[in-house]
């Protein structure tokens, strides 16, 4: 794959990234309360510790793709944010759709991610999206313009 | 192998800590070792948002809720006729706005005290001395669904202040809104003047209609 393409599809995940954890950084008892509409973490520390710390560690790994510093290390991270994230809403949109009369793609609800309020296809299939752009990363590296880009696995095979 | 090693570390090792050091030393931050949500009783799925209209079966669901938490909920006539009252006057009554800032400067119940649980530190000492003195505390946020009214007298209630005090507007704000009741902008202190100033123009526009 072409190295100015890998620099696109970087520079995208990492700004999504950047400006969605920002937003959260900005309101982190909004993105408390969301949390916890969610039931699934229970222990309030535990709630504590998601909404004080994950919007600037997704912050951190946007600006990480953005510049190309350990690329592959923050695109795998974020793989993982984006599966959990994504598994989160779907079940989370299963569970309104018991008092929900409409369709599950009519469905909107805000999920914590930053954006508000939005439907849920629309938001698992940019959660998709943005998931095979990160593996993509992970596979193929950083490509152009990447402050620090032979640190990685690529590096690892080689020695 | 050792590569791969320095660029998790760099990633994970310095995030992380980052992330901490980040939250801590803003304002708005999280404590990590606060209970919240005190008291707290799950909602059901069906029971959680997104369906619109019937604001009504939400309070109906808030004064169980309430019950079931040991606080009194009042209605919106009860807090109105309270308003005009010289116990409202002389602060043996006491209203406390449980929402953020933004929402108390764009409307509230005048002399109204601002007190957001999730940052206590702003006003606590003004709104603990506000409280000892009275005889009731009416807590409102936005009503319905919204239960920061009740985890801010949790709050207070754990600071030592009598639980037979406290009652919660149960409607909140947004069904003060919904029913055409006035509010008042701005800082507390200019409130009783706005508040008359609101009064008179209601009752002139119920003479010269």
């Amino acid at each position: 794959m072409k190295a100015s393409a890998l620099c696109v599809v970087r520079w995208i995940i990492g700004g999504c990234f950047v400006y969605l954890g920002w937003v959260k950084t900005r309101d982190p008892v909004a993105f408390l309360k969301v949390i916890r509409e969610f039931n699934l973490l229970q222990a309030p520390l535990l709630m504590n510790v998601v909404a004080a710390w994950l919007p600037w560690f997704e912050c951190w790994c946007g600006l990480l793709l953005v510049l190309g510093v350990g690329v592959r290390a923050a695109a795998m991270t974020l793989a993982g944010l984006l599966a959990a994230f994504s598994i989160m809403v779907w079940l989370r949109a299963l569970q309104l759709m018991a008092s929900f009369d409409g369709s599950f793609c009519s469905l909107s609800f805000d999920c914590g991610c930053g954006s508000g309020e939005v439907f849920v296809c629309q938001k698992l299939l940019q959660n998709g999206c943005l998931f095979i752009g990160a593996l993509l990363l992970v596979w193929q590296g950083a490509g152009r313009l990447a402050l620090w880009p032979k640190v990685g696995f690529l590096k690892l095979n080689q020695s | 192998m050792r590569v791969a090693w320095l660029e998790w570390l760099f990633v994970l090792g310095l995030g992380l800590p980052l992330a901490v050091v980040l939250n801590h030393h803003l304002d708005s931050g999280i404590d990590i070792t606060r209970d919240y949500f005190p008291d707290s009783i799950p909602q059901s799925p069906a029971a959680s948002k997104i369906q619109p209209a019937d604001f009504q079966a939400e309070v109906r669901e808030a004064i169980s809720r309430l019950e079931r938490k040991g606080f009194s909920a009042l209605s919106m006539d009860q807090v109105w006729f309270l308003l005009g009252s010289e116990e409202w006057k002389t602060e043996q009554i006491v209203l406390i706005d449980a929402r953020n800032e933004a929402a108390y400067a764009a409307g509230h119940l005048p002399l109204a005290y601002r007190f957001d649980h999730y940052h206590p530190e702003e006003h606590l000492d003004e709104v603990l001395a506000a409280c000892l003195v009275a005889s009731q505390i009416i807590v409102y946020c936005n009503g319905g669904q919204c239960e920061d009214s009740e985890f801010a007298a949790a709050y207070l209630r754990d600071m030592g202040i009598e639980t037979s005090k406290f009652a919660v507007l149960a409607e909140g704000m947004n069904g003060w809104l919904l029913a055409g009741h006035p509010v008042v902008l701005g800082d507390r202190q200019d409130d009783l003047i706005e508040w008359e100033t609101i009064l008179g123009n209601i009752e002139l526009e119920v003479v010269q209609p």
